[in-house]
Order: C-alpha cells, then sequence, then structure tokens
C-alpha cells in the first residue's frame, strides 16, 4: 500500500516534465519562408505556414483556404518563431515542418549559417526540403493556393517529386544534406528553384482556386552556390543534366534529331560516375552509361534494323556528351564545383588535395572536361515501324 | 454476498463438531426426532414407516434429490418382501446385517456416526434405522437434477468437440474419463464448504503430473475455511499463489477436450460441483492465447491465428494509451497528412483527449456491462443505442473525436478473439492503467507501465511454475507449442517433465 501511494505521488508530480499539449491548441507550422527584411536593418523576414485544420476536415466541404501565413521579422530565426507568438493564436509547432523556402535576394547575399537553428533545436526534424525562391519572396511563393493541391506547402512538394521521377529538373533536397554539403570540401550546393509562373491576378487568395489558369507554383532549375551564396541558376535542361551528371535521375527523355523531325527516348537505368585525372592536364571524367527505350518516332526508320539503331545510339551518345560538357562549362564559367569533381579527387589523391585545395576552383575552371556516353537501346516500343498515312 | 450472509448473520450453520463422534442413539423414534430437530422439522424430509418382524423400521430421505423410482424398487420392495416372508430374526442387529443383502442399489453403507448421517442425507441417500439398533444403513439413491450436455458457450470453435461440461460433477467426471480412458487416470474427491459441503474432485494422470503438486492441491483445498463454494471462482480464490495480481492462475474451461489435453500434458484438474467450469493448474500466460482449435487445424494456420490473438491482446491493452500518447505529448511521431486529419477531428471536442478517452472506454464498458446483464429480448436495443447514439451521434454533436471511437471500437473488437476471458478482464484492468501513464507522461509513461509489468509477470508463480515460461525461463523445446504450434507429429505431447523442471523454489 505503501508502494502503491508512493507511485501515485511520483505520477501526480512528473507531469510536470510532461510536454502535455492539445491537438486542438497547436498551430501547425508546415513551412517557413525566409526572406530579407523589409523594416529592419539586419535579420530576417519570416513566413510561418500555418495550418488551419477546420477547412481540412475529412467530414464536411472546406469554405476557406487551409493554411494561414504569418510574417514577422527579427533578428535571428529562432526570435522570430518566439515572436510570432504575437500574431499566431496557437503554440506553433514546429516539428512538423515540411519545407523551408529560402528567397533568391537573400541567397545572394550569402545564407551565412542560417540552418544552425533547424540543426541545433531540439524539435523541428532535419529532413525537411530546402527550396530557393525563384526572382521573387518566400512570402510570395508560399502566399499561392493551388486548385488541385489547396496546402500549398505540399503543392511545392509533391510537384517537385513528381518532376523529380518524371524528368529529372528538381529534386527534394534536405535540409542536413544542405548543411552537410555547405560543410564538405570540394563541392558546393545546389538546391532547387520555385517561381511563381505568373502573378496573382488579384489579392483575394480564393479567386485564385477559382481561376481555370491558375498561378502555381513551378519549380525552376537549380540554384548554384558558391559556398554559401548563390552566383546562378541551371535552367531547364541544364539542370537536368546536372542531376544527370550527379546520377540523381530516375527517368527522363531525349528528343533526338531524325530527318528534319524528332524521335524521343527515355532513360531508364542511367549511371555516371565522374573521374578526375590530373595528367596530362587536369580533365574533368564523366563515364555514363544508360539504358533507354524508343517511346516516340516521328520520322520514317527502320527499328528492326540493328545498324539503324547503332546510329541512334550514337546520335544520342553525341547528343548526351554536348549537354554534359555544356552544362560542366556552365559550372566552370562559375567556378563553383558542384558536382563534386574536387570531393573525388580529395578521396583518389589526398596529398595532392591538401597541397592544392585553395587553389581547386581555379583548376577545376580550366580543367579540359571529357564525357564518355555508353547508350544502349533496350526496347524499341509494341510496334516496330511507325504507320505511314496513305 | 451468500458468504458475508452466513458469516455475518448471527448464527452459523457450521458449528457442529465434526470431529467428535455421537453415536446414534437405539431407540427409532428418538433418532427419527433429532433428525428432524437438526433439519428444523424441514417439510421435505420423507419418513416411511414400515414393519419388519415386528420391529419398526424407517426410511429416511430428502424428497428431489433422490430418484424416487430407485427407492420405490429397489428399497421399500425387499423390504416388504422381508416382511411378507415373516422371518424370525433374533435382534434388530440381524436384520440390519441382513437387510444390506437384499437392495438392489450400487451402494450401501452402515453408519453409526450421527453426523455422517446428517451429511449422507443431505447429499441424497436413502437412510434406513431400525428401532433397537444403532446402526443405519445408507444407500446410494442421490439423483440431482441437471440439464444435459449442451454445446460450450463461452469458449466456442468452429471445428471440434461440441460437448461441454454441466453443473453435475459426475457427468462432467464421465466426460473426461471417455476421453482418457487409462488406468493411470486418477480422481480424488473430498468436500469443501463448511455450509455447501460441496463435491470437489481433483484430477490428474499419474505419471505425467508433479505429483507434489498434486499434494500441494489437495492441502491447499483441505486449508479452505469458507463456507460455501458456488462457483470455480471460490475455488480459484482460495488456492491461487498471489494475490495481489489481475493475470489468472488457473485456467478454467468448459470443454472436456481443453481439460483432457490439459491432463495429458500433467496438468491437474479441479472439478467442482455445481459449476460447468473446471480449473486447470499450473497455468502458463502463453496458454490464455492457445484455443482449442489451434490442434484441429492446420497447423500454419492455427500458428498464424495464435499471433493474431497475442497481437490482438497487446492491441487491445496498448491502442488507446498509444494513441493518447501520441496525440498529447508526441504529436512530431504522426505523419504530417495524418496528424492535419486528427486535428481537423479534435477541432470542435470541447473536452482534453484523455477525458474524451476514459469517457468513451468507460461508455463501452457499460455497453458491455449491460450487454451481459440485460435480458435476450433487448439485446438488440442496446445495441442500436451503443452503436448510434454513443458512437455516431457523440461524434457528429462534436462530443468526442471520430478518431477516439475507432480507437475504442478497435480494441474492443481486439478483446473478442481471445479464447479465455479470464485475460480479457486483465487486459482491460491494464488498460486503464496504461491510458494513465499515457497521459501522464506519454511514450515514457507506457513504458514504465510495461516494464513494471514484465518484473511482475516474472516473479509470478502459478503452483511453483513460472509463469510466463517457456520464455523466462527460456526453454527451447518448449517453442514448438508456444507462439507458433508445430505439426502434431512433431510436438511432444508428453510434457510431464516440464512442470518438474520448471519447477523452482
Amino acid at each position: 500500500m505503501k508502494r502503491l501511494i508512493t507511485l501515485l505521488f511520483i505520477l501526480i508530480l512528473i507531469p510536470g516534465c510532461s510536454n502535455y499539449r492539445e491537438l486542438n491548441e497547436l498551430g501547425l507550422v508546415i513551412a517557413m519562408g525566409i526572406d530579407v527584411p523589409k523594416y529592419m536593418e539586419n535579420g530576417y523576414r519570416v513566413t510561418f505556414q500555418v495550418i488551419n485544420p477546420s477547412q481540412l476536415s475529412p467530414t464536411g466541404s472546406p469554405t476557406g483556404i487551409p493554411v494561414s501565413n504569418y510574417t514577422v521579422e527579427a533578428e535571428t530565426l529562432v526570435d522570430a518563431y518566439r515572436r510570432a507568438s504575437i500574431i499566431i493564436p496557437r503554440y506553433n509547432d514546429v516539428t512538423h515542418l515540411s519545407l523551408v523556402v529560402i528567397s533568391e535576394e537573400l541567397a545572394r547575399n550569402g545564407t551565412n549559417l542560417i540552418f544552425d537553428a533547424f540543426e541545433r533545436g531540439k524539435q523541428a526534424k532535419t529532413t525537411f526540403p530546402v527550396f530557393i525562391a525563384r526572382g521573387t519572396s518566400a512570402e510570395n511563393v508560399l502566399g499561392v493556393v493551388e486548385p488541385l493541391e489547396s496546402n500549398p506547402t505540399k503543392s511545392v512538394r509533391s510537384t517537385t517529386e513528381n518532376n523529380q521521377k518524371f524528368y529529372g529538373i528538381s529534386k527534394i533536397i534536405p535540409s542536413h544534406e544542405v548543411i552537410a554539403t555547405l560543410s564538405s570540401e570540394g563541392k558546393d550546393l545546389l538546391l532547387p528553384g520555385i517561381k511563381l509562373n505568373k502573378k496573382l491576378t488579384s489579392k483575394n487568395q480564393t479567386d485564385n482556386l477559382n481561376n481555370i489558369k491558375p498561378s502555381v507554383v513551378e519549380v525552376s532549375g537549380l540554384a548554384i552556390f558558391k559556398k554559401d551564396k548563390l552566383v546562378g541558376w541551371f535552367d531547364g535542361e541544364m539542370a537536368r543534366n546536372a542531376n544527370f551528371i550527379l546520377s540523381e535521375l530516375d527517368t527522363t527523355s531525349f528528343p533526338i534529331p531524325c530527318e528534319k523531325k524528332y524521335m524521343t527516348l527515355i532513360t531508364k537505368r542511367s549511371k555516371a560516375a565522374i573521374k578526375t585525372l590530373l595528367k596530362p592536364i587536369p580533365t574533368l571524367q564523366v563515364n555514363i552509361a544508360l539504358n533507354t527505350e524508343i517511346t516516340e518516332v516521328n520520322c520514317n526508320k527502320d527499328l528492326t534494323d540493328t545498324k539503324v539503331l547503332r546510329d541512334i545510339e550514337k546520335d544520342l551518345e553525341k547528343e548526351i556528351i554536348r549537354l554534359v560538357q555544356g552544362t560542366i562549362q556552365i559550372s566552370q564559367s562559375r567556378g563553383t564545383d558542384v558536382f563534386g569533381f574536387g570531393t573525388k579527387l580529395s578521396i583518389e589523391n589526398p596529398s595532392y588535395w591538401k597541397k592544392h585545395k585553395k587553389e581547386w576552383n581555379t583548376i577545376f575552371s580550366k580543367a579540359k572536361v571529357d564525357v564518355n556516353v555508353k547508350a544502349s537501346i533496350n526496347d524499341s516500343g509494341l510496334v516496330t515501324d511507325p504507320y505511314e498515312p496513305k | 454476498m451468500f458468504r458475508k450472509f452466513f458469516s455475518k448473520g448471527g448464527f452459523s450453520l457450521s458449528g457442529e463438531n465434526h470431529n467428535q463422534i455421537i453415536p446414534l442413539s437405539e431407540n427409532l423414534e428418538e433418532n427419527i426426532k433429532k433428525l428432524e430437530m437438526a433439519l428444523g422439522k424441514s417439510d421435505d424430509l420423507s419418513v416411511r414407516r414400515l414393519n419388519v418382524s415386528a420391529n419398526n423400521i424407517a426410511i429416511i430421505h430428502i424428497e428431489g434429490i433422490v430418484d424416487d423410482q430407485s427407492i420405490k424398487e429397489n428399497v421399500i420392495s425387499p423390504i416388504i418382501q422381508l416382511y411378507k416372508e415373516n422371518h424370525p430374526f433374533k435382534s434388530a442387529n440381524e436384520i440390519v446385517d441382513s437387510m444390506v443383502q437384499i437392495f438392489s442399489v450400487t451402494s450401501v453403507e452402515f453408519i453409526i456416526n450421527w453426523s455422517e448421517l446428517l451429511d449422507k442425507i443431505l447429499a441424497g441417500d436413502t437412510v434406513i434405522l431400525v428401532n433397537n439398533s444403532a446402526k443405519a444403513i445408507t444407500l446410494g439413491t442421490k439423483k440431482i437434477q441437471s440439464r444435459s450436455i449442451t454445446e460450450p458457450t463461452t469458449q466456442t470453435v468452429i471445428k471440434g468437440p461440441k460437448d461441454s461440461f454441466t453443473e453435475n460433477i459426475g457427468t462432467n467426471i464421465s466426460l473426461v474419463r471417455s476421453r482418457i480412458q487409462n488406468a493411470k487416470l486418477r480422481l480424488k474427491l473430498t468436500k469443501v464448504g463448511n455450509v455447501s459441503k460441496t463435491d470437489v474432485g481433483i484430477m490428474y494422470i499419474q505419471g505425467n503430473a508433479d505429483i507434489s503438486i498434486v499434494n500441494e492441491v489437495m492441502s491447499r483445498l483441505k486449508k479452505i475455511n469458507i463456507d460455501s463454494i458456488l462457483e470455480a471462482n471460490y475455488i480459484e480464490e482460495a488456492l491461487r499463489d498471489n494475490r495481489k495480481t489481475l493475470f489468472p492462475l488457473m485456467q478454467s474451461s468448459e470443454r472436456p477436450d481443453v481439460v483432457a489435453a490439459n491432463l495429458l500434458e500433467g496438468k491437474v484438474a479441479i472439478i467442482i460441483q455445481g459449476t460447468p467450469f473446471v480449473l486447470i493448474l499450473p497455468v502458463l500466460l502463453i496458454q490464455f492465447f492457445q484455443s482449442p482449435e489451434d490442434y484441429y487445424e492446420n497447423n500454419a494456420f492455427s500458428s498464424f491465428l495464435r499471433l493474431i490473438r497475442i497481437g490482438s491482446f497487446l492491441l487491445n491493452m496498448y491502442a488507446s494509451a498509444v494513441y493518447l500518447a501520441l496525440i498529447t505529448h508526441h504529436q512530431g511521431l504522426i505523419p504530417t497528412t495524418l496528424m492535419v486529419t486528427l486535428m481537423a477531428q479534435r477541432e470542435r471536442v470541447p473536452f482534453p483527449a484523455i477525458i474524451e478517452l476514459l469517457l468513451m472506454e468507460l461508455a463501452f464498458e457499460v455497453l458491455r456491462e449491460a450487454g451481459v446483464r440485460m435480458p435476450r429480448a433487448i439485446g438488440p436495443a442496446v445495441s442500436i443505442v451503443g452503436a448510434l447514439i454513443l458512437g455516431q451521434a457523440a461524434v457528429e454533436a462534436g462530443f468526442v473525436s471520430a478518431a477516439i471511437v475507432i480507437i475504442v471500437a478497435t480494441s474492443a473488437i481486439n478483446s473478442f478473439t481471445l479464447p479465455n476471458t479470464n485475460i480479457v478482464n486483465t487486459a482491460r484492468g491494464l488498460r486503464f492503467l496504461l491510458i494513465l501513464c499515457s497521459a501522464f507522461i506519454g511514450f515514457y509513461g507506457i513504458l514504465l507501465c510495461t516494464l513494471c509489468l514484465l518484473v511482475h509477470l516474472c516473479s509470478l508463480r502459478s503452483f511453483g511454475v513460472p509463469y510466463v515460461a517457456p520464455f523466462a525461463p527460456f526453454r527451447m523445446g518448449a517453442q514448438k507449442d508456444s507462439l507458433i504450434r508445430f505439426p502434431i507429429t512433431s510436438l511432444n505431447m508428453n510434457n510431464a517433465d516440464e512442470n518438474k523442471e520448471t519447477k523452482t523454489k
């Protein structure tokens, strides 16, 4: 009995250490936008996107917007988070933070140690992806609701994931990877960009929901960083190629010219290996092996002929070599090694790396680019010859 | 309630001293008068006076618990025959001695002890008293009304024997005997209960059962000092090793096949007059998850079902507590999409989650109790009230969130998979404990509670056998029939030695 009383006593005392919080007292922060401040000299302008659960109820149709954005300015991120309590009516909980958008302006000025708060803090996970708001502010990007995916955070994420699987321009880069890349030698950061494809026509957010051609968030290229500063962009195809070189591509499509028209090849499994050669002159070597499938032919070719297929493979290889070289040259022109040739070199030749890591970016910029591609066509689809209109 | 009534009622029915032998009187009328006094002139005491060679004799029994037909044909007719023969007897004792030969009932005994006479009459025997003789004859004419053997109601199976025990100990013993026709099947009968004098039988198989357990059971039964035994639980509570536990330390079954199987495994069965539930001991925790059907179906499938049952038991205990911990303490662990759904549901709910959960859990317990207690005719009404009013309407009115209803219903439905109701009640009790721990400190509380529970389980013994064997202590051989069941041919069905092995001091 005495033991029971002691136990009960302990049970009554421990709730002080507990973290009891009712669900309807929580303001779930699902996205954060970080901009340069408008009114302050230093610090950040931070937008917190908080879920409005009653709009996402499984029963009953939603009548409003499922999220609310709250913007505050403060010297530091955590300060902003604490200060946000002046406008957010609920306990703002960041455990479910699933998107961070940084404005291009802020990124060009340098992100400094902006990610420290996320890494140090006990609450937020470091698995949320980081995006750059291209040519606009993070506040604007988070401020658009789309009809198809009414939750903006989910919209950004799922668009990116979809594109990553389907074409390969964009990709989800979780914040822990960002921190790892920023603090590693011989590799610079690439971050996916997002922008609004057109300006919001009305101040009223719900108008966008009723628009047949709504303004939507568009994934747009990869931001090239030099250390913590944004220095340029890989656009469209180039961004895709960058992912190709990094072997982070599921599938993508390559249109190949054929008799003034085009045919489309889909890559199925591609593998790219990078290598840094020092002799006779520093050379950046990329070896790519890929399997492809012909999915569209707009010209007359006899696909049953292996010789024809060989020729198509050759054409594809040439095309890829051209694209990859172009992409690496952009990186070289910015003097930032986003593909990790330096990291590779530091593993293969540590002594050389130790001596020359300071001037690596100059060596990288001047290095020769050597691309080898081995493409093979595995499949030409369900029909052999294209149909002939008669 | 009955117990209290008897022990505090101001008079004691068990006041007579049984150890002291009071001999019968030689005077017939005096004996009858004394008997009538002892039974308070009870109206169902039947005394038939007859005359054999000028000696008065009396045939005494209590109506209703004897076989009238048998008394008429096998007792009264021979006496009348004897009267007609007009045999010259020298003394009353000679009549008594010769009468033993003429009754065609199966058991005939002499008694000279007064209290024994009373016991026999109350047990349904017929007693013959002869004037001028201090010896009485008792005749086994007991016939207690009992219902016929029906299908079991609490432990049903799809495939397997469909008979179950009845309230009659004789029938029950015969049901077990018919399954194990072996000379080594032993039965020891005793009477327990100072007032009720209930017949209690102990069955075991000589050689399979640990004889020290049998002796221990016998001695504990002898030590029971309560007025009555009306159900198996009276014995269970009086016999168990640890009184401060929620876990059942004995198994009760109304299935003869279960009892037979357990006897063959070296267990001891206690059969009690007046209840169709037979106690089996010692018992292991894992036994409560084993259904007799496990052995009547393909072993792969019954292993799967056994795992399902264990999972159900855990879900039944933990589902509510884990849900509560997640939504009140560890919101970060819920996937975001689910989290948003849960938040949306809880938006309008006025109560804290813990109150909401306890409300629903208690509502379910009330419904369940109502379901057991109410007359069968209004059963559907309660189901409708329970399902519609408490479930749907409460959610629609915003009193509780739909998720809570799902969780409570899940844990409820899981409790019905277990073949043995004893363990279900344990889980019901522990569920509330876990909910409280979870409400205070979340998963940490659940973990602490689980740890205490494991320590407690490991400390439990059922008649000296560790309760959580064969896991702690771990025995490889016994794993063949614990979590999963191996094919019957590969099981060593004679587990007689195991009990001995696992017995610790």
